[in-house]
């Protein structure tokens, strides 16, 4: 289990850097209305974290943080929640109607469900591209007697 | 004019790409390519000369704000837009890797020439 | 920073050099890593061209791309050996000759550039005044043009779902 993944060095680097990258990421999530950013740019910040430690660690390392179920589930969570904001709306007479309070400008609590919509977009992009990938991924080709075949890989661990 | 131009010969640069290459990953960058000159394009179509960001920040005023602001609907389109690139080659490079799996190699050639 | 025309049409002659290395170098993983300098040269054109937002989106987005393609080349098949013959000069032959229309015509289909004509943009630009959000463009994104956005979290839910689909072991019938 020690040696997977990349050396030591890049390891360390790794486990310094990765929680600074969630900080960036949820900070752009949470200050999209105001600041440059948004769910959009927030998601695939977070995405590149858990990259970031699937490259460096390995996969069960990255799965026992996220396992790819529970980041499934988060997906969908993050679509209805974005419906589901989107369908409030008809509580004041319309789609998509900024039904919350408005506040102050440049306060974080401000501009209505916007912040609401930005949390569950960023919800959605990061855990769906951290599937896509983490499926990719998990794809390996191995060689066997009747030429390649393609297998999981943590099966084939358990297999050895 | 010069601008839309070099838009227009990226844009044919990956089209050829997609069209005249016989290998999946060199179709799957020339989807890319083009995917770059159009989010260009649409971000060129919208900028104004001396345009500043349509973030409004504490010490512009607004009257000044939305006279100099460049336009924010086509950079809402290409937001959205660049994400779904991403899904998008995923997806190919999933399809990619069963081709492989398939037929041992990315060369649509021999695929062709292989009975499946 | 400022923006004038010459250092846009540097950058823009880099990318496009980039572009055309990716297409037409033999090697796969050069043809990758130059289409990554291609993107990177793209998110510094968002940042001059007043899209910040864009930009953060594009670095990043470019390099999770880069990692996806590398990942997929196999030792295999590094190379790109296919030659594309008659069909690829005649491809080629017709494409030059719709540039070269388009460099005499293309003054008629867009507006110079620098000046364009904002007329639903204004509209939005209003976000700070009426919705308390100073980010026009999140404004406008989950605002404004909601539905636009609702449709593109669909098809991305559909790619990945077609990813895992594609990717699955259990319930193949060929296995």
């Amino acid at each position: 289990m020690n040696n997977k993944g990349m050396s030591e060095i890049v390891k360390g680097i790794a486990r310094i850097v990765f929680p600074f990258i969630l900080l960036y990421g949820l900070s752009l999530i949470l200050y999209g209305h105001i600041t440059p950013g948004g769910g959009f740019s927030g998601g695939v910040v977070l995405t590149g974290g858990f990259v970031l430690l699937l490259l460096a660690f390995g996969k069960d390392y990255v799965f026992r943080i996220l396992p790819v179920d529970i980041a499934k589930a988060l997906d969908s969570a993050g679509a209805l929640g974005f419906l589901a904001i989107a369908l409030l709306g008809f509580l004041c007479g319309s789609f998509f109607y900024n039904l919350l309070p408005k506040g102050y400008i440049f306060h974080l609590w401000s501009a209505g469900t916007i912040i609401l919509s930005n949390i569950m977009i960023g919800l959605k992009i990061a855990s769906g591209l951290f599937v896509a990938i983490a499926v990719l991924s998990m794809a390996r080709l191995i060689h066997t007697k009747e030429g390649i075949k393609y297998k999981q890989s943590r099966k084939t661990e358990e297999d050895q | 004019m010069i601008v839309y131009i070099l838009v227009a010969l990226m844009f044919f640069t990956g089209l050829y790409g997609i069209i005249a290459k016989k290998n999946i990953i060199k179709i799957i960058v020339g989807i890319n390519i083009v995917g770059y000159a159009s989010n260009l394009l649409f971000i060129l179509l919208g900028y104004k000369w001396e345009g500043i960001a349509p973030i409004l920040t504490e010490d512009i005023p607004i009257n000044y704000f939305v006279e100099k602001a460049v336009d924010p609907l086509p950079q809402a389109l290409v937001l959205t837009s660049i994400v779904i690139d991403l899904a998008f080659v995923a997806f190919l490079a999933a399809l990619a890797i069963r081709l492989f799996e398939r037929y041992g190699t990315f060369d649509m050639d021999k695929i062709r020439r292989l009975k499946g | 920073m400022t923006l004038n025309l010459p250092l846009l049409v540097v950058l823009m002659l880099l990318m496009t050099g980039g572009c055309v290395i990716s297409i037409t170098a033999r090697s796969l993983t050069s043809s990758v890593v130059s289409m990554g300098t291609a993107g990177l040269i793209l998110s510094i054109l968002f940042l001059l061209l007043g899209a910040p937002d864009i930009a953060i989106v594009q670095v990043f987005v470019e390099i999770v791309a880069l990692i996806v393609l590398l990942s997929t080349i196999r030792r295999e098949t590094r190379a790109d050996m296919s030659s594309s013959g008659l069909y690829g000069v005649l491809t080629l032959l017709i494409f030059a000759l719709f540039l070269f229309v388009f460099m005499f015509h293309g003054n008629e289909i867009v507006r110079p550039f620098g000046q364009p004509v904002i007329t639903m943009g204004a509209k939005y630009l209003a976000s700070p005044a009426l919705l308390n959000a100073p980010n026009a463009v999140t404004a406008t994104v989950l605002d404004f043009r909601g539905y636009d956005t609702l449709g593109e979290a669909t098809i991305i839910f559909t790619a990945i779902a077609g990813v895992i689909v594609l990717l699955r072991i259990k319930g193949r019938k060929d296995e």
